[in-house]
């Protein structure tokens, strides 16, 4: 594959690759779990560059993949969901956060129990709405309707919100 | 808690997990596990044509070997047989979901279209793949006469039923414990995308 698409993917990977990191972690069991994702989503995402058309752009168009690469493993059967594809090259680091307060840990990991209580439709569009993409991304990104993006969005936050509220 | 706090309490993450690459050794990884995965369908492919390649010759010869027409019959449907089970599994596969650049809404839809072929192909498998397939291999072995020769015909009736009963039952095992959960997963994930309420 050529030098120019090498380049756009690694410039595009490092620029979005933790968002891509926090959307695998709403549909992962475990930290090996999300790291498995993650690889299989670069993975498929070099794959399916050359098919890549500037229509959309390419941090929403990796954000489809990504997503995509997750929620299939939801329909695939048992023993296919552990065959994973292996990078040694990608290693995820655990850092010690002291920008953020206790408190602000905290709320982190309520909202991210709370959204894996919802069922796998309304984490990816929350997700998505979390990482800050227009209604029109993710209608384009899930299939569902711009109308119907929104009104899901507005019950999902009702839900984040009282079940932070209720645990907080 | 506002909206906006929730936006920033997910985009904190970062300050957790650091992902590393080293961009020239990811990239030959990468190449190489997309190597993999062609070289896998290749081989996959290349399975299917040996099983053809192996019955086509072998009853090929027989059709041409021995003088009776009931067995050159026999061999001739065979050898039609197995190419088209090849052909029939083929298009059952053709059907799967394949762009991961879709939308997801898309996919499920795919999913489902390709799970219903697959339940009805496992399903009627009885009738394309069990019934010919053991009647086509029991005229073979009629065609050379019954005298004499009772016991090993009786036999390979046998090991025909017990295989034919265990295809169709690994078959409805199958449809039951893969196809059928997969397929109310799929609806149940394409009704929760498109229907409000469910949401």
């Amino acid at each position: 594959m050529d030098q120019r698409l090498e380049k756009i993917f690694l410039t595009a990977l490092e620029q979005n690759q933790q968002k891509l990191l926090r959307v695998c972690s709403v549909y992962a069991e475990d930290l090996d779990n999300k790291k498995d994702l993650f690889q299989e989503a670069v993975i498929n995402i070099w794959q399916s560059m050359p098919g890549f058309e500037n229509r959309s752009s390419i941090s929403t168009w990796m954000f489809r993949i990504t997503l995509n690469v997750c929620l299939r493993l939801q329909t695939k059967r048992a023993k296919d969901r552990d065959r994973f594809r292996k990078l040694d090259s990608i290693t995820i680091e655990h850092i010690w956060d002291d920008e953020h307060s206790f408190e602000e840990q905290e709320h982190l990991i309520q909202l991210r129990k709370c959204i894996l209580k919802l069922n796998d439709a309304d984490k990816a569009i929350i997700t998505l709405y979390l990482e800050e993409l227009s209604y029109k991304e993710i209608a384009e990104i899930t299939g569902v309707t711009e109308n119907n993006v929104a009104v899901k969005i507005k019950r999902i936050k009702a839900k984040l919100l009282n079940c932070i509220t209720e645990k907080v | 808690m506002i909206e906006e706090e929730l936006i920033k309490i997910w985009q904190s993450s970062p300050n957790q997990e650091r992902i590393k690459f080293e961009k020239s050794r990811l990239m030959i990884e990468i190449q190489s596990s997309v190597d993999e995965l062609h070289k896998a369908i290749k081989y996959r492919d290349l399975r299917e044509l040996i099983a053809a390649l192996i019955i086509i010759p072998i009853f090929g010869s027989a059709a041409f070997a021995f003088p009776q027409l009931l067995t050159k019959v026999a061999s001739l449907l065979i050898m039609g047989y197995a190419v088209f089970v090849i052909l029939w599994m083929r298009r059952a596969k053709k059907q799967k979901p394949g762009a991961y650049s879709e939308s997801y809404l898309d996919y499920l839809r795919q999913t489902r279209d390709y799970l219903l072929i697959q339940k009805q192909l496992l399903d009627s498998v009885l009738y394309w793949y069990i019934l010919p397939g053991a009647t086509f291999t029991m005229l073979f072995f009629l065609s050379f006469g019954i005298e004499g020769r009772f016991m090993p015909i009786l036999n390979m009736a046998i090991a025909n039923i017990g295989l034919a009963v265990a295809v169709y039952y690994l078959n409805k095992m199958a449809v039951k414990k893969e196809i059928v959960p997969r397929l109310s997963k799929v609806n149940q994930l394409i009704s929760s995308m498109e229907n409000l309420d469910a949401g």
